[in-house]
């Protein structure tokens, strides 16, 4: 997570680092901060990922509440477990917040974090370089804990070669380039690979100037290591461009979180078997 | 008998002269528009998947699999709506405008370059400049100034009751300077002598419009239209930029959904299969609209 320090000082509460380091940065305290942020400054408090948190970013919106809560998405064993009472629980967290303490930058909502008018993102380091400018004090925080414990989301990518290809032996000389440690040095400020030995490397603690080793380690580092990726299908685009029209429920005051993830669920179960 | 030979020649030169000019145009049209037409008629009856390669022959699999595909029925329902709020609400707002323009022509200059300013916009600019004017809240401009007059305006793109229409809304402006243009042309253009000699035979007002000035501008008029359809029918930027498709897939038109399966999903065969459909609907259309032109405007020459 991303946060706007000025903003959380000129609130009159603790910031972030504070708050973890009393012990108290949980999902229940992070959606209490927010509150008080958004009434006493008259400014939104958390944006969602890129401000996609409805519509293409859903997921990596949602996903770390959710498992913080002992829910997910679906599961590696492909049991959808979106519409169970754990993420059901936490999605109404997030939509309390949207709704009633009014904190959340909602739908379609241009304000932006990085100019400076909300307190708190959520984003991966490479988003950083958006605050080469900033003229507000920022720094970064692990994500907040829920009764299950933290979790944060790996950004996930794949490069593949097709089977059928006549140059499948040089694709894969490629990607071995690709993820070299030349490479992946060179890399390690902005999309640092989930591999042990990068992240406990001086290069990859000294790679981004925008942090401190102690962040890099503590922040980035711990995230990547205690991080998962989000649950996945090769049928995603379809399931999302399905599951959208339900999902979209989700976004007015009077929503029945259980009706709409009902809903997810079973066109989740259409594709996910 | 030798001079004879020199003109033949001469024509032939001149033949040839007009091949090599139009030649630009042709073979972009055959290279980029016929021969990916053909081809998208062969892909529809395959199952082809373009990231894995995969090519095999399905027959009419994927036209059947359009009537199950709950969301191709949804777009079909959205484009006809999208269509029907478009064209009347561009014909007429344009047509209005061009009379009023053309009343006092000299003096409505200032009128005109702001009619036809969004013609020359850029899409993607005018999408995300609208989509920051129709914020929900207060945080819109739209909705701030109503809220000034006591309105509390809805989340425009974001409520499957408004999403819609200000996707129409936004679309029609952006493309009425155009008809506006088209329409001013024509009105113009319009006969004097009838226009008095009606006159004269007591004709004002609107029967001097419905009987004389409209029956007169019916072939722009359809022609507009025509072309109004087809664009309605073919819009892609406005959605993907404004609303992408949602919410609740209440903007999910066919071109969208074609760019969903031929580029997100991969499905080449049967994105294919609904550009067929598209373009069926288009020319059954357009036929339909160019047979209503022959019998509606019988005073074209």
């Amino acid at each position: 997570m991303i946060y706007n320090q000025d903003l959380f000082i000129q609130a009159g509460i603790d910031t972030p680092k504070e708050m973890q380091a009393k012990g108290e940065w949980t999902w229940e305290e992070f959606k209490e901060a927010c509150a008080i942020i958004t009434a006493k400054t008259g400014e939104y408090a958390y944006q969602t990922p890129d401000g996609g948190g409805y519509d293409a970013r859903i997921l990596h919106n949602l996903t770390p509440i959710i498992r913080a809560y002992g829910g997910d998405i679906w599961t590696e064993n492909n049991e959808i477990k979106i519409n169970s009472p754990e993420s059901v629980k936490a999605i109404t967290l997030f939509h309390d917040m949207l709704y009633k303490d009014g904190s959340v930058v909602p739908p379609g909502n241009q304000t932006d974090f990085y100019s400076g008018d909300v307190a708190i993102t959520m984003g991966q380091i490479s988003r950083l370089s958006k605050l080469k400018d900033a003229s507000f004090d920022w720094g970064i925080i692990s994500m907040p804990k829920g009764p299950k414990g933290e979790f944060a989301i790996i950004g996930q990518a794949a490069i593949c070669a097709s089977k059928n290809s006549k140059n499948s032996e040089l694709a894969a000389e490629l990607i071995a380039y690709m993820t070299s440690k030349t490479c992946v040095e060179r890399m390690a400020g902005i999309w640092p690979p989930a591999r042990e030995s990068v992240m406990e490397s001086d290069v990859f603690l000294n790679s981004n100037k925008m942090i401190n080793k102690d962040d890099m380690q503590n922040v980035v580092g711990h995230s990547i290591k205690n991080g998962k990726v989000i649950s996945s299908n090769i049928n995603y685009p379809q399931i999302d461009v399905e599951s959208r029209m339900e999902w979209d429920k989700l976004w007015n005051k009077d929503a029945d979180v259980q009706a709409v993830t009902d809903a997810v669920a079973k066109i989740y179960a259409k594709y996910i078997k | 008998m030798k001079n004879k030979f020199s003109l033949q020649k001469q024509h032939q030169k001149e033949a040839l002269m007009g091949y090599a000019f139009i030649a630009p145009q042709m073979l972009g049209f055959l290279f980029f528009i016929m021969i990916p037409l053909i081809s998208i008629f062969v892909y529809s009856i395959h199952t082809k998947n373009l990231l894995f390669g995969t090519n095999i022959w399905c027959g009419m699999d994927n036209y059947k699999a359009l009537f199950y595909d709950s969301v191709f029925l949804k777009t079909i329902k959205n484009t006809i709506f999208f269509s029907l709020g478009v064209v009347p609400i561009n014909l007429i707002c344009s047509l209005f405008l061009a009379f009023y323009l053309c009343n006092n022509y000299k003096e409505n200059k200032y009128l005109k370059t702001i009619v036809f300013l969004p013609v020359v916009t850029s899409g993607v600019a005018w999408a995300i400049v609208f989509k920051y004017i129709l914020q929900g809240g207060t945080d819109g401009p739209l909705n701030y100034f109503l809220s000034l007059i006591g309105i509390q305006g809805p989340n425009w793109l974001h409520d499957t009751h408004t999403a819609m229409i200000s996707v129409i809304i936004t679309r029609v402006i952006k493309n009425l300077g155009t008809n506006v243009l088209i329409f001013s042309g024509a009105i113009l253009n319009l006969p004097n002598s009838l226009i008095e000699a009606a006159t004269l035979d007591g004709a004002k007002g609107i029967k001097l419009f419905t009987k004389i000035k409209l029956p007169l501008l019916m072939p722009s008029i359809l022609m507009v239209m025509m072309v109004t359809v087809i664009g309605s029918m073919r819009v892609f930027d406005t959605i993907k930029l404004m609303t992408d498709g949602g919410p609740e897939g209440s903007t999910m038109v066919i071109v969208y959904y074609i760019y969903h399966q031929a580029f997100k999903m991969f499905n080449t065969g049967y994105a294919s299969s609904i550009s067929v459909i598209l373009f069926s609907s288009v020319l059954v259309l357009t036929i339909i609209q160019w047979s209503l032109r022959k019998r509606l405007s019988y005073y074209e020459n």
